[in-house]
């Protein structure tokens, strides 16, 4: 048992699978207790993420630690732990459950399954956050896929099957590879250590005080299994492909696609256990993923801009961001990772407010193509505030969230000295492409005259307070980052002095 | 005149196989007493019969008997245990279906029994004979089994087929324990493992046998290129007897090959080049040609090809520490996914006798939400996808073959199971996309209670692996 003397992580991944079962258990017309149970188990599950940062020292290492043998004689257990890292990842999960329950708030097609399926989308995810033990961490990892196809294909449109069966062979083929190189270095620590584990902290000990010395070949073939399951879920160019497709596909509330960009688990399953384990590999690919990642950033920004759909238009955003995250996470540095993990929790919360404005606009109108709006601000002048705010925060303008993550991930590339100032020059493109695009579209949507019929009228109340919650947390984070790094610093500068101990 | 010595029987390590054969025969006789439209009571008693040996397990003893032929250890239990739990489920669910269809009939239990006595006979025998023996037993029950829905013409043609395919596999077979007999002059497993000659013609004339059986066995659970009969023969046979044939015959068979190779010990590594080509082929080419697959039944088919290749993986990687482990969890990870696979194929047949396509998923939620849920447990089950159990074998298996020091073949397992997972998952959503107009399937409580077992089954073991890998671990 942990310090706290209950097991709040296995509740946190436990309550919303106890939710989702319960729901599985009403009646299908039984819509009001379906959204009942749904929105207490997300809202409670938030409430303990949020006393797990409080709670957490900041200190190093895991906290809360909970370990159980699943299969013993293989070295097999259930271990979750958290960190200064994960305890965000949680965090920003267990706030989103309930926007993508918000965001379908007047949906009634389908309704039980949405709801079970997001809560076990959640739980999985939160799971996967939490995992230390790697085989755990794969089962999680790999156990999103399922419900996340099944909301697109059964709340999807246009041809969802497809969409949804591309959504789930892509990530699942990156990952069958991970799993065999999960099998190799678990194998390989075993012949030279003679412990058979998946615990990631041991293994990764071992990298780092030389216990566990592999083969360059052999260590850049596991890194690549790695690498390729992480790439395709993050997503990076060229791995991209699945994403638009799909999120095209989604319905147009944005519920799922809020639930999909929490979809983190591809970046954060790089910095957890692809550098830790493999710190050489690491630093040897480090320039050409660099540059796929650079690519990642100016490529979908070159594609944004000719978007018309704007679901579309924010999922290349996305795959912008990722870029960025991928840069910094690829820096080692402690400035790199620092702004990988504030820009993982940006692109959650400014992505997933424009995916709830582009569903408020479409519920209106009945189209998310930009070309379909003219002149929003007039008749929906609060909605257009918060929509600037929030698109400035996508671009980055310096006093919001995103100028933060994004500034200091370049810092950390150029200040890197397997990346440097190449790099980033490339990288600032980006950002002027992304400022192009999205304000592109905001000039699109919300400038110009009013339509004299129809015009889009202001969001009711608690659609603008639920906005104006995110749009605080934009301008907090970009105010005052400390108060996310004040938590993380101390993880993640044991994880950077790792790494650079390690590979050196 | 010389008297003949009859070795001595110690009935306990054949008790299993004793009340299988002995409640198989006494049911030939009571079955003409019941009325043909009472059927399902040779069910119950063939059902009662498979229970008793299940229980017999435990309280059987380990050893070997009857000049040295039949040995019952740690490792039968297990996999008694699998082909027992396995025909007590195609049990349940031919007695729905097949009394659906019209076309039950008392021997169709009988024949069911006797086909499990020949797996538990393949699965104890330690002599080349017992082995040919089991195999032969099984083969002949499911010959007829698979002809049994007379006059239906689809039923007929799969029944020969498979009978002369079989009867070619066990040409094979025989040939090469000819072979290997004349090479070590025993048919004792044991005896033949401290006598595998070191040079000469006799060397060539061993292994020569042993490829042969190894070819006669690959018919038997469809390895690459050994195949072409499996699609055909799965579809043309009634889903019941398909069910169990693709799960009981599968099991033996490679229970039989693991002996084979134990039996070999360091020297299967003459062997190994053989059974990675062969293990290569058959996982790739049966989740490839899978995908192109539009009736249910064939491509389950094609999808046991592909388990065949993982279980022969596992093999491969049982020459070291791991042991047995991987591919007794394999196999009984297999039996469990693929009894739900084909549980709800047959409970969405009722008494239709077409064969069913994938567009016959399409719109199944919206009508069967339960017998979607199980079919989409057994189908990422047969992918692979956590947490179910179909994931730990995988896992199992891939680790056991790294860790022998075959890590490309890990790689190919990936693929391999990249390509599969397409179809899976392709079928899986099916089920949730569109709506039909086609009526609810029923299921009664025979199958209903069988698809439980087995659908709670796929995720409690993959949840609680321990419950049966302690006993395959026991098996070292």
């Amino acid at each position: 048992m942990n310090q706290l003397g209950f097991p709040l992580l296995s509740l946190l991944i436990g309550t919303p699978l106890v939710g989702a079962v319960l729901i599985g258990l009403t009646a299908s017309n039984a819509r009001s207790l379906q959204r009942t149970i749904a929105w207490i188990v997300s809202i409670a599950n938030a409430a303990l993420a949020i006393y797990a940062v409080t709670a957490m020292q900041p200190l190093g290492g895991y906290q809360f630690i909970e370990s159980v043998d699943w299969l013993a004689d293989i070295g097999l257990k259930y271990a979750v732990g958290m960190d200064g890292i994960n305890v965000w990842m949680v965090l920003l999960a267990t706030l989103l459950t309930p926007l993508a329950l918000f965001a379908a708030r007047n949906e009634q097609t389908h309704q039980k399954s949405f709801h079970a399926l997001i809560l076990v989308l959640s739980a999985s995810l939160i799971g996967a956050f939490l995992a230390t033990d790697l085989l755990l961490f794969y089962v999680f990892f790999e156990m999103t896929l399922v419900p996340t196809a099944l909301l697109i294909a059964t709340q999807g449109s246009g041809d969802a099957k497809a969409a949804a069966i591309k959504f789930f062979v892509y990530p699942f083929v990156g990952s069958v590879f991970m799993l065999a190189s999960i099998a190799g270095l678990v194998v390989s620590h075993f012949q030279q250590t003679g412990l058979m584990t998946f615990d990631s902290v041991i293994i990764s000990g071992a990298v780092l005080n030389g216990t566990l010395v592999m083969d360059p070949n052999l260590e850049r073939a596991l890194f690549a299994g790695f690498f390729l399951a992480f790439a395709i879920k993050t997503p990076i160019w060229p791995f991209h492909t699945w994403m638009p497709q799909a999120q095209a596909a989604t319905p147009n509330n944005g519920s799922v696609d809020i639930a999909g960009i929490l979809l983190k688990i591809g970046a954060y399953g790089m910095l957890r256990f692809a550098l830790p384990f493999f710190p050489h590999a690491a630093l040897w690919a480090a320039p050409a993923i660099g540059i796929l990642a650079v690519i990642s950033i100016l490529y979908s920004a070159v594609i944004a801009f000719g978007q018309h759909d704007m679901k579309v238009l924010l999922s290349y955003a996305t795959i912008s961001h990722l870029g960025f995250v991928m840069l910094g996470i690829f820096s080692q540095t402690i400035e790199g990772v620092t702004g990988a993990l504030i820009t993982m929790i940006n692109s959650g919360l400014t992505t997933g407010a424009l995916f709830l404005i582009v569903g408020i606009l479409a519920a209106q109108r009945g189209s998310r193509n930009r070309d379909d709006f003219s002149g929003v601000w007039l008749t929906a002048p609060t909605f257009g505030t918060l929509t600037l705010i929030t698109v400035f925060a996508s671009i980055g303008v310096p006093g919001l969230n995103g100028f933060i993550g994004e500034f200091l991930s370049m810092q950390g590339a150029w200040l890197a000295p397997q990346l440097g100032y190449a790099y980033v020059t490339f990288a600032v493109i980006g950002i002027v492409l992304s400022a192009a695009y999205l304000l592109r579209m905001y000039r699109g949507v919300y400038m110009g005259a009013a339509p004299e019929a129809n015009a889009i009228h202001e969001p009711n109340r608690s659609e603008l307070a639920v906005i104006s919650l995110l749009v605080i947390a934009m301008i907090v984070i970009g105010l005052y980052p400390s108060i996310i790094t004040s938590v993380s610093n101390a993880s993640v500068s044991e994880l950077v002095r790792s790494l650079t101990a390690s590979s050196h | 005149m010389a008297q003949i010595a009859l070795p001595g029987i110690d009935y306990m390590v054949i008790l299993q196989i004793i009340i299988v054969f002995g409640s198989a025969t006494v049911l030939l006789l009571i079955d003409l007493l019941i009325p043909a439209n009472q059927k399902r009571i040779t069910a119950l008693l063939a059902l009662v019969a498979t229970i008793a040996a299940l229980i017999a397990g435990p309280y059987s003893h380990a050893g070997i008997t009857m000049a040295n032929t039949v040995a019952f250890g740690s490792s039968t239990l297990i996999v008694n245990s699998i082909i027992l739990f396995a025909t007590a489920i195609s049990i349940l669910f031919a007695s729905d279906a097949m009394h659906k269809q019209g076309i039950e009939r008392g021997e169709t239990y009988i024949l069911m029994l006797l086909a499990t006595g020949g797996m538990l006979l393949l699965a104890q025998g330690s002599s080349l004979i017992t082995l040919f023996l089991g195999l032969e037993l099984l083969s002949i029950a499911l010959y007829v089994l698979t002809a049994i829905a007379y006059p239906r013409l689809a039923s007929e043609e799969a029944g020969l087929k498979y009978l002369i395919i079989g009867a070619f596999g066990a040409g094979f077979l025989v040939f090469g324990i000819a072979l290997t007999f004349g090479a070590t002059g025993t048919l004792v497993l044991s005896e033949i493992a401290a006598r595998i000659p070191t040079t000469g013609i006799e060397r060539g004339m061993f292994f020569t046998g042993i490829g042969l059986m190894l070819v006669g066995f690959g018919y038997k659970v469809s390895l690459v290129p050994f195949h072409m009969w499996t699609p055909d023969v799965y579809q043309g046979a009634p889903t019941p007897v398909t069910s169990f044939m693709s799960v009981g015959s599968k099991v033996a068979g490679f229970i039989a090959i693991i002996a084979l190779v134990q039996m070999l010990g360091p020297e299967a590594q003459v062997i190994s080049p053989v059974l990675m080509g062969l293990a290569v082929l058959t996982m790739l080419v049966g989740s490839i040609v899978a995908i192109n697959q539009t009736s249910l039944k064939r491509m389950l088919a094609y999808s046991s090809i592909s388990h065949a290749g993982f279980v022969l993986l596992g093999v491969l990687g049982s020459t070291q520490a791991s042991g047995l482990r991987a591919p007794i969890f394999y196999l009984a990870a297999y039996t469990l996914t693929n009894l739900a696979a084909f549980g709800v194929i047959m409970t969405l047949e009722g008494s239709n006798e077409r064969d069913l396509t994938l567009a016959d998923l399409r719109g199944l939620w919206s009508r069967n939400p339960w017998l979607t849920a199980i079919m989409a447990l057994a189908l990422l089950s047969l992918a692979g996808v956590p947490p179910t159990v179909g994931f730990l074998g995988k896992f199992l298996v891939i680790s056991a073959v790294w860790q022998s020091g075959y890590a490309w073949l890990a790689v190919v397992a990936a693929f391999a199971s990249a390509f599969a997972a397409f179809f899976y998952i392709r079928a899986l959503l099916s089920m949730f996309s569109g709506t039909s107009e086609a009526p609810r399937a029923t299921a009664n409580a025979r199958s209903t209670l069988a698809l439980l077992i087995v659908a709670v089954g796929i995720i409690a073991v993959g949840l609680m692996p321990w419950s049966i890998s302690a006993l395959a671990l026991a098996g070292n």
